[in-house]
């Protein structure tokens, strides 16, 4: 891989995100060939899938293939400035809050100030001010929150005033619903719908896929509130599988 | 035997007889002679409206290519076989800018044959016919004997009114001769193609496990919708119960990779494979996995890394103009080689298996060996070691060799493996002979040249390089950590077979039996 500036901002990206090229063209569904930087058929990729890469490295189009639109690029701006440098240059407060709050939702896991000072390389006092205006205004963070889970621990999460419980619920229940079934549970789910009238055979099912039941449940496909061997599939489940011609209700 | 024009010296015609005078059309019947035959359309005048007719009869609006009606224009001036023969390859459809790239070499005159064979040629008009000279009108006539079509040759100057009647001579081949005005009345215009029905976009379908589809898509959708999509649900449900007592005997005998192979063949060539967009395959794979659960069959699809639309990528993968685009190229085993291995989304591995006899005349359909050898020579050593096989088992659970079971091609495919058929058979090849032959007759084709080929054509001809296609070791990932990707049709769609234990199926009434409806 080259470090020429035309190339090396996507590979820094990629690297960021800790994704290989394999894993960034299954995701955008192209072959990887076509995302190597040094190959000119990046140009080649269709519009979608280079709208798809952009925004998954967060970058503007134009950084990628630059003749799509270089006046209006990001990077082509800014380009005299490296990213230490961006940071390095940049002293207001707002931006090392903005900094922060990045940081912490790149680690995912809650970090403590000192992590956030070593990963940063900051003064601790710099990270601690960053923090106290994160704070202070809430509406810099968009769509998530700075929370604090420990002592001078942090991490930020998804803002709990803007969805309503039901689209909370509905959206939980999408994302357990994509989840494909795995053999284990579709053996399971089988024979909850075989075996209801023989709880005996079916906890000795359960008790050979041990971690069937649990995925079941949590998907919401199955209930069993007292344990008896007696699970109920649900609705949703005998409708799809054509056991219930009267769809469920909402 | 009938002399072989190639081997005859030039003007070997023109001190024979006339050949035998045939009349064009029954008076009674208005029914044209069958082929073989050479028909003189006297167009003395050089009239306008022959010049109209001939041009309806070419444009691309109102035939489909390939059509049983090909109309080939002679090179001004040309004198030799092969520029004729490239002729004939324009007018078949084939690109006229890359026949060079294609360096057909001798070999054109077979391809123009295998091509038009193909297409089920029944008549070929040729324009201008009175500028060609005697030998070529004998070609013309042989190609009329081997296709056993009507040759339409449109005399529209001087000419020696004789040749044609020469030339048929020889080879056995009767004439006749009518009017200019009489052609539109014997050989009608096509009627104007039917004009496809836009693409229309279906509702947003929900991205629901199967085991919750129809529900969501009952609540997530408005009642019109809901109906229309439910109606596609429940046929292809009904579809795969009709599969499943057909093959519910080879699941429990047969074990998982007899009945995964027969699954595959099923969902490529049948079910899955020919749908129409995307939102057809979504619903007709859901439906199908609810089926299949219940008779103990899990058809797992995780489509997290297929890309933003991965119900488009469920599909067949010849469809749209990549099988049109295969089709402009001349050489028949290149297009057949690489449509064969996008078919099947695999690089040509077994390919050499097949002989000339296990494909049907029509190209549809490519017969499974009864006894195939395998040719472990000629395959890449890794496909036989265990590590690799476990791979491909872990992925999919299904091993998917190209020549275990018959496969159905799609229809615009079709052509292009009858055409390969007829090259091989003009080629003399017999029924055992291989499909795929090498540089040596009687022999096959190695790997290596077969994946080449492919690759080669996928590159340059249909500007894509599928993954599966690529040379090892490869830069760009034919294999992964010195480890060769696996691949096949189950694989680039990231679907899986898993046979659930069949005492549970027995046990559980099917859903129909259980409402009473079946």
């Amino acid at each position: 891989v080259t470090d020429e500036a035309s190339t090396s901002l996507l590979i820094q990206r990629l690297r960021a995100a800790g994704m290989s090229l394999w894993e960034l063209g299954d995701l955008i569904g192209v072959h990887p060939h076509h995302l190597f930087p040094d190959n000119e058929d990046l140009a080649a990729l269709p519009v979608a899938a280079l709208v798809d890469l952009a925004s998954r490295l967060d970058l503007h189009p134009a950084d990628l293939v630059p003749d799509l639109d270089p006046d209006t690029s990001p990077a082509t701006q800014d380009k005299t400035l490296s990213a230490a440098g961006t940071v390095e240059n940049a002293t207001s407060v707002s931006t090392d809050a903005e900094v922060v709050l990045t940081a912490l939702a790149y680690a995912v896991d809650p970090l403590t100030n000192d992590d956030l000072a070593a990963a940063l390389d900051w003064p601790l006092a710099r990270v601690a001010t960053a923090i106290e205006h994160a704070h202070r205004h809430p509406e810099q963070a968009g769509p998530v929150r700075l929370r604090r889970t420990a002592p001078d621990t942090y991490t930020v999460t998804a803002r709990l005033d803007r969805l309503t419980a039901d689209q909370a619920q509905r959206l939980a229940r999408t994302r357990l619903y994509r989840h494909a079934l795995t053999a284990d549970q579709a053996q399971l789910l089988l024979a909850a719908l075989a075996l209801n009238n023989d709880p005996g055979a079916y906890r000795s099912r359960r008790t050979a896929l041990p971690d069937a039941e649990p995925g079941l449940k949590r998907a919401g496909l199955i209930q069993d509130d007292n344990g008896a061997g007696k699970p109920r599939v649900v609705n949703d489940v005998r409708y799809s599988l054509r056991y219930h011609n009267q769809p469920p209700g909402d | 035997v009938l002399p072989d024009p190639a081997a005859q010296p030039d003007h070997y015609v023109t001190h024979h007889r006339a050949s035998p005078v045939v009349d064009v059309a029954d008076p009674a019947t208005g029914r044209l002679a069958d082929g073989p035959v050479l028909i003189i359309v006297r167009n003395d005048e050089d009239s306008d409206a022959m010049r109209r007719y001939l041009k309806r009869t070419h444009d691309v609006r109102f035939r489909h290519v390939p059509t049983t009606r090909t109309l080939v224009r002679p090179t001004p001036g040309a004198r030799d076989r092969a520029t004729l023969a490239r002729d004939l390859l324009t007018a078949v459809g084939k690109n006229p800018e890359t026949l060079d790239d294609d360096r057909l070499g001798g070999t054109v005159w077979n391809c123009a044959y295998a091509w038009l064979r193909a297409a089920g040629t029944t008549d070929l008009l040729v324009d201008r016919a009175h500028q060609l000279d005697i030998d070529r009108l004998a070609d013309l006539a042989d190609m009329a004997r081997w296709l056993s079509c009507r040759v339409w040759l449109i005399w529209s100057g001087e000419g020696e009114l004789s040749a044609p009647d020469a030339a048929g001579f020889v080879l056995g081949i009767a004439a006749g001769s009518i009017s200019a005005d009489l052609l539109p009345t014997l050989l009608p215009l096509p009627a104007p193609e039917s004009v496809p029905v836009p693409w229309r976009a279906g509702p947003a379908l929900p991205a629901a496990e199967f085991t919750t589809f129809r529900a969501a898509c009952r609540r997530e959708l408005s009642d019109q919708e809901f109906a229309r999509v439910d109606q596609l649900y429940l046929d292809a449900a009904h579809r795969a119960d009709a599969w499943m007592v057909e093959h519910a005997a080879l699941r429990d005998s047969g074990g998982p990779e007899s009945f995964g192979t027969e699954l595959v063949a099923w969902l490529r060539d049948v079910h899955l494979g020919p749908c129409a967009s995307a939102d057809t395959a979504l619903v007709t794979l859901r439906a199908t996995q609810a089926a299949l659960l219940i008779r103990g069959v899990l058809l797992r699809w995780t489509p997290a890394a297929l890309g933003p639309d991965p119900a488009d990528q469920l599909r067949g993968t010849l469809r749209e103009r990549l099988p049109h685009d295969l089709y402009a190229g001349a050489r028949t085993a290149d297009a057949a080689i690489t449509m064969l291995s996008l078919h099947l989304n695999q690089p040509p591995w077994y390919f050499a298996c097949w002989r000339v006899g296990h494909v049907t005349q029509n190209g549809a359909i490519l017969c499974a060996p009864a006894d195939a050898e395998h040719h472990h020579d000629l395959l890449p050593r890794y496909l036989e070691q265990p590590d690799y096989r476990s791979a491909v088992l872990a992925a999919t659970g299904v091993l998917e060799r190209a020549c275990d079971h018959a496969i159905q091609l799609p229809p615009p495919a079709q052509v292009i493996l009858a055409a390969h058929h007829a090259y091989r058979r003009r080629e003399g090849a017999h029924q055992h002979d291989p499909l795929f032959a090498g540089p040596t007759p009687g022999e096959h084709t190695t790997v290596a040249r077969m994946r080449e080929t492919a690759l080669r054509t996928a590159t340059r001809r249909l500007r894509q390089l599928p993954p599966w296609l690529h040379r090892d070791p490869c830069r760009f990932g034919g294999d992964i950590g010195g480890r060769e990707r696996v691949s096949g049709w189950l694989v680039e769609r990231n679907l899986s077979v898993h046979l659930l234990p069949p005492r549970l199926a027995e046990q559980l009434h099917h859903p129909l039996r259980h409402r009473g409806e079946l």
